[in-house]
């Protein structure tokens, strides 16, 4: 058990120092130059200037081995472009991206469990039936299509809910239920699937002959065993969610990492870029470390097996 | 180096038993009846593939060149609407409908390159870090696939669009490489399976070679998984594509997109909505059409993993 919880984060850490491997490489081989754009008076000398106060007139794998070090001591760097430290930037920005896809998550896995748990108990009748309609047509929305579309109606034609920007938690709303629409038709489909299942099981035939009722087999029995592919499920919809999350923001102008990140690109601010990416990418890998190894809590087999090895 | 031909042509033979039906028109017809849900998907398909192969013959008016002088009209069912302008027109009197046709035109091409990039990608880390499993190739493979997925597809397709130009090929490269991971973690796992089976055994006491045993054996059975995988990706390769053009990264005029025909409208939403509706609407049933195939390929699947 310790075993795997110990080579998990070796995993996870190799991968986090292959992304910011890579994101660094390919940040420098873009063409377009930081120290240009900053430089007032654009003179080649003010350019050089600058370049070097950047560090970017060395080879790009000096860089690099000066940059891996400041990051084990946990120095993000500066950004030339929002004049603050990396970190602070982050701080700032993070919790609106975290806010969307924690109540994008919640919003969605509770959406689909319900409607999952319903179809599989009316399985094969006209609810089945519509709810998988209505999942199948919801999971062909793109996504940042909808946004636009709720935006002018809920917002521009209704005046419900506020469109643009962020002042209060009601900004949340419409992106979060955007972000969640994928969750709840990926959600909705495994927990059907898994339900219906595990009611066939022989396991939830012997109950019902025991005269267990019918509310106890579908979350004693059917449900808890559907517990973990729901999980890993999750865990993938993670990944999804996150990109969608930056994508989303930017439509919806929320001054989160998404936001931050694109502009970033675009303006070749090197050490946000790095640090942005490097902090979605540990989300992505942590939630993902965790939810592996609560397999083992879920499943007693895995954790005999994992015992074992 | 004759009889062990003859041999695996023999064991090849002897499988025969479990091969599938002969395809008739009857036995399409029946599958088509039962699974109607597929022939919907497919019948919607069908029609936009049309429209979008055949669009130089369909189109009404010129896709490129707008007629100023009917610009922004409104679509056929609302009132301001011109009946030779069956969707409208756009800020500079371009025909909507003849757009869209474009639009699908790209939508498809880059939609199925962009998949056959992926799905080789794949393949070839599948297969050979499922052969190789367990070794350091396999660990080094698998940690690349974890670097993709935890990278945010949107970010690395702006870096890369923003090293290369956005042509048409390299927008099949960068949808290609950003979304390879998945698959081959499923190929992975499927070669792991294959390779403990009875008749990769054979193959192996037979004295095949690993390339043949990879090409002949592996792959053959890994072909229905892949062929049921293809609708869906497709349909998840049109979305990101006219996500890109709409986000103004991806393909660039005069080259038209569904995403770039729905960006131009964005800036008359509040007046002219359908010129972002419509377009939507478009890739909502294409994707619509290619869900509803993929998933009754990927049932069919699993169904079958199931009995056998």
């Amino acid at each position: 058990m310790f075993g795997t919880i110990v080579k998990r984060i070796l995993q996870g850490i190799l991968v986090l120092v292959l992304v910011v491997i890579i994101t660094f490489v390919v940040l420098r081989l873009i063409p377009g130059d930081p120290a240009r754009q900053m430089a007032s008076d654009g003179s080649a000398q003010a350019v050089e200037e600058i370049r070097a106060e950047m560090g970017l007139d060395k080879p790009i794998y000096v860089q690099l081995f000066e940059y891996i070090p400041k990051l084990l001591t946990g120095q993000l760097g500066w950004s030339y472009f929002q004049k603050a430290p990396v970190f602070d930037v982050i701080v700032n920005t993070a919790p609106f991206t975290y806010a969307l896809l924690f109540s994008a998550m919640i919003l969605g896995v509770i959406m689909g469990l319900i409607f999952g748990i319903i179809a599989a108990v009316k399985a094969h009748t006209w609810v089945d039936r519509t709810l998988s309609a209505i999942a199948v047509v919801f999971q062909s929305m793109p996504t940042y299509w909808v946004a636009t579309m709720l935006i002018l109606i809920v917002s521009v034609q209704w005046g419900l809910l506020p469109a643009v920007g962020y002042k209060s938690p009601k900004y949340l709303i419409l992106p979060a239920f955007v972000v969640s629409i994928p969750i709840f038709t990926a959600v909705l489909r495994n927990v059907r699937q898994n339900v219906m299942d595990g009611l066939s099981q022989e396991f939830s035939r012997a109950a019902r002959a025991r005269g267990i009722s019918h509310i106890t087999i579908l979350f004693k029995y059917a449900f808890r065993n559907s517990l973990i592919p729901f999980i890993t499920q999750i865990g993938g919809q993670v990944g999804v969610s996150l990109g969608t999350c930056v994508l989303i923001e930017s439509v919806f102008s929320l001054p989160g990492m998404g936001m931050q990140i694109l502009n970033a690109v675009l303006r070749r601010d090197y050490n946000l870029v790095q640090g942005l990416i490097l902090i979605l990418a540990a989300t992505f890998v942590l939630i993902n470390a965790i939810i592996d190894i609560s397999y083992s809590y879920l499943d007693p087999r895995i954790r005999k097996a994992q015992g074992g090895l | 180096m004759e009889s062990k031909e003859t041999n695996t042509k023999t064991l090849e033979s002897t499988n025969s038993v479990a091969r599938p039906k002969k395809v008739t028109f009857r036995s399409i017809g029946r599958f088509l009846w039962e699974n109607k849900s597929f022939t919907i998907g497919l019948l919607i398909v069908l029609f936009m593939l049309s429209l979008g192969i055949f669009a130089d013959y369909i189109v009404p008016h010129d896709a490129y060149n707008g007629n100023p002088r009917e610009k922004l009209l409104s679509p056929f069912w609302m009132k301001d609407s011109n009946p030779k302008y069956v969707l409208g027109t756009d800020y500079i009197g371009r025909d909507t409908f003849s757009r869209i046709c474009y639009g699908l035109q790209v939508s498809i091409i880059i939609g199925f390159g962009s998949v056959a990039v992926s799905l080789t990608i794949a393949l070839v880390i599948g297969i050979i870090s499922g052969l190789s499993h367990p070794s350091l190739l396999d660990s080094i493979l698998m940690r690349l696939t974890d670097v993709q997925m935890a990278f945010p597809f949107i970010v690395l397709a702006i870096i890369i669009l923003s090293v290369v130009e956005p042509t048409i090929g390299s927008v099949i490269l960068v949808l290609g490489l950003c979304s390879w991971a998945v698959r081959s973690r499923v190929i992975r796992s499927s070669v792991m399976i294959q390779k403990e089976s009875d008749y990769v055994a054979a193959g192996i006491a037979l004295g095949a070679s690993k390339f043949r045993i990879a090409w002949k054996y592996i792959l053959r059975n890994l072909l229905p998984s892949l062929v049921a995988a293809i609708p869906l990706d497709v349909a998840n390769a049109i979305v990101l594509e006219s996500l890109l053009s709409y986000m103004q990264i991806g393909l660039k005029p005069p080259i038209i997109s569904l995403g770039s025909i729905m960006g131009d409208g964005r800036n008359y939403m509040a007046s002219h909505w359908w010129m972002t509706a419509i377009p939507g609407f478009v890739i909502l049933f294409f994707v619509l059409g290619l869900n509803l195939m993929g998933d009754t390929l990927q049932k069919k699947m699993t169904d079958v993993s199931v009995k056998g």
